[in-house]
């Protein structure tokens, strides 16, 4: 056997479960008091946390909780040292946005016209901002356009005479890419 | 905590007296001589650090014919903690490329001068042969306005503390940073492993007799049986069921020190022996069981090697001298071991054709891989070194065992250091096993007498390595 030398400390391994101490990961969840105090006593009892809390590596030792931070808030309430959690990439952020049903985006160039209104339904209703869009309208002007023209980014919504301005294009950027 | 420092590659923001230095060093002309870098960077430097004009004694006499630059003195009745060699500020090095900046600079007299491989310099003015002992200080400092690196000694061994590093406005924090750490004369132990891959080449029984001859000579000394087999405990008749690895890793990771510190403590075991002229010495043992290790060795959530640095890191103010002994099987554990220790020493069979061959690759190929490693987490403390290879299990007939060795070696290009110092094998070192004591119980062996100039040679008196 061959001894094999690499640095032991150097990263903390991306997307596999480890356990974290609590003092070094950042985080608050929008959940209710309630909720947090409900988890805490489940979490004293078996000392950990099925469900991992996702976390970011922002350097040494240091961790922001992007998921499930309610754990987080029950650890600290439940005074557990260590809690169970995956420690993940931006790229990997965005899978699980899309896995958590946080985030869902559509290709502009290749979503059919179906896809496209179901999402700008779908952004119409988690968005106040985006209330007056009209998905059928702006869905068939993405297609018109389409065939007409290559789409290269955003941008080009404004040019459609669909309702949709300049303003609205970081609102829609979440849902709609390129 | 005393001697914190940022890891390699962390930038230091500096403060207002680090800043200060730095404008003076802005200010330094690219040719610059010795007494100008010393009148107008090094002094300022050390009025920063608070260091006080009784702490300086500049050119010294420290020893027949040893004239370093300055000594710097913590308490002015006690020995100096630094010894500096200045150079000249050159247009060469000053304008050298950050790529070969430090091969420029291992190659330049200026510095080869100031280590004192080519005149006397660091090498000299902490020899602790030759050194009055009021002025033989535990860290020096080689310096040119470009270079600079940092030295420690401990008892007669001395090897670099710090890479070489060149001066620059991100630097000289670290620089300055580095020097506090120095003159705060931090107790901290020479942590050595004697370890080759090819087993049966007395790994353990050279671990146990060197650390015992250091305990002999008054030093305190701390084993750590980090071997499955726990043969180290057992010849020692001791055996542990605690499982601190558990307990420490848990501590180590949320940095609790004072709780790693003593958990340790309270599992370390104290053995008292006598010596057949009726002397006594103490050797503290760090042990626990095959069970423990190996679930440490196995952990796939918490990699053991930094956990392991930790609970070393915590032992080191409390000891002299720490020995951890482990299996030759290059596994987690033996990672662990390369992590932490500070220098290594290789025992191989005179003649031994595969150990011998491990022995090369260690010296030349992992311990110089894992010092690269380390020094890209760790300003200070840059390790592993080499000690050497120690020829151990030699028969009293070696005759023509050596040609052959010295041909294999060669074959091998290994162009490291040998000990001089070859333990030979007597029947009063298995005899010792049986009694579960270290054979330097019985003073008038020769084989105490080998382990003797063994310690010597590599510890005790003046001896030097940067390999």
């Amino acid at each position: 056997m061959v001894l094999a030398i690499d640095d032991p400390a150097v990263t903390t391994p991306l997307g596999q479960l480890l356990r974290l101490p609590v003092k070094f990961i950042k985080g608050k969840s929008d959940s209710p008091a309630i909720v947090i105090q409900a988890i805490a006593p489940q979490l004293q009892a078996t000392g950990k946390n099925f469900l991992p809390v996702v976390v970011i590596v922002l350097g040494e030792d240091k961790y922001q909780a992007v998921l499930n931070a309610q754990i987080l808030e029950a650890a600290r309430l439940a005074k557990l040292d260590f809690v169970w959690c995956i420690a993940i990439d931006e790229a990997m952020h965005t899978q699980i946005k899309t896995e958590a049903g946080q985030s869902i985006q559509v290709n502009l160039i290749t979503a059919s016209e179906r896809s496209l209104c179901d999402v700008l339904e779908y952004a119409k209703s988690r968005t106040p901002a985006l209330s007056k869009v009209n998905p059928p309208l702006v869905a068939r002007a993405i297609c018109d356009y389409r065939k007409i023209k290559q789409i290269k980014n955003l941008t080009a919504l404004t040019t459609l005479r669909c309702g949709i301005g300049k303003t609205k294009l970081p609102l829609l950027s979440q849902y709609l890419v390129v | 905590m005393v001697g914190t420092v940022p890891s390699q590659g962390s930038r230091v923001r500096p403060n207002a007296a680090q800043k200060r230095i730095i404008e003076r060093w802005l200010q330094l002309p690219d040719f610059y001589s010795e007494a100008d870098v010393s009148a107008n960077l090094l002094m300022p430097l050390f009025d920063e650090l608070g260091v006080r004009f009784d702490q300086r004694k500049i050119t010294p006499t420290v020893g027949k014919g040893l004239k370093p630059d300055l000594l710097v003195y913590g308490e002015v009745d006690q020995p100096p903690v630094l010894v500096v060699e200045l150079k000249k500020r050159i247009p060469d090095l000053a304008n050298a490329s950050d790529e070969t900046f430090v091969a420029q600079v291992g190659q330049h007299t200026l510095y080869r001068d100031a280590v004192g491989y080519t005149d006397n310099g660091i090498r000299q003015y902490l020899n602790i042969n030759s050194v009055n002992p009021g002025s033989l200080a535990s860290y020096g400092l080689v310096l040119n306005g470009d270079f600079f690196q940092l030295w420690r000694r401990v008892d007669g061994l001395i090897f670099p503390l710090t890479q070489i590093q060149r001066m620059t406005k991100a630097s000289i924090p670290m620089l300055m940073q580095q020097l506090q750490y120095c003159l705060e004369a931090p107790v901290s132990a020479l942590v050595t492993a004697i370890w080759n891959q090819k087993g049966g080449v007395a790994k353990t029984t050279n671990t146990i007799s060197a650390a015992a001859t250091l305990a002999l000579a008054g030093k305190r000394v701390l084993l750590i049986d980090l071997d499955p087999q726990c043969d180290l405990s057992r010849s020692l008749l001791l055996d542990s069921e605690s499982d601190y690895l558990k307990v420490c890793s848990d501590f180590v990771q949320l940095q609790e020190a004072e709780k790693v510190k003593s958990t340790l403590e309270s599992v370390i075991q104290t053995k008292s022996f006598a010596t057949s002229d009726r002397q006594n010495f103490e050797l503290s043992v760090l042990a626990t069981s095959r069970t423990a290790l190996e679930s440490f060795r196995d952990n796939t959530i918490v990699r053991p090697s930094p956990i392991f640095k930790g609970i070393i890191q915590a032992l080191k103010p409390s000891y002299d001298y720490i020995f951890v002994d482990t299996s030759p099987t290059p596994d987690e554990l033996t990672t662990s071991l390369l992590y932490a220790c500070d220098t290594l020493l290789i025992p191989s069979d005179l003649g031994g054709k595969k150990s011998l061959h491990h022995a090369v690759s260690l010296y030349h190929g992992t311990v110089p891989k894992m010092r690269g490693i380390r020094a890209k987490r760790e300003q200070l403390h840059l390790a592993p070194w080499n000690l050497g290879i120690v020829f151990s299990n030699c028969p009293a007939d070696a005759g023509a065992l050596e040609a052959m060795t010295h041909a294999e070696l060669k074959q091998l290009n290994f162009t490291g250091r040998l000990c001089k110092t070859r333990i030979r094998s007597f029947a009063q070192t298995k005899a010792a096993e049986f009694k579960n004591v270290p054979v330097i119980c019985w003073q008038n062996s020769p084989i105490t007498k080998l382990y003797s100039d063994l310690v010597n040679e590599v510890f005790l008196s003046h001896n030097f390595t940067d390999h």
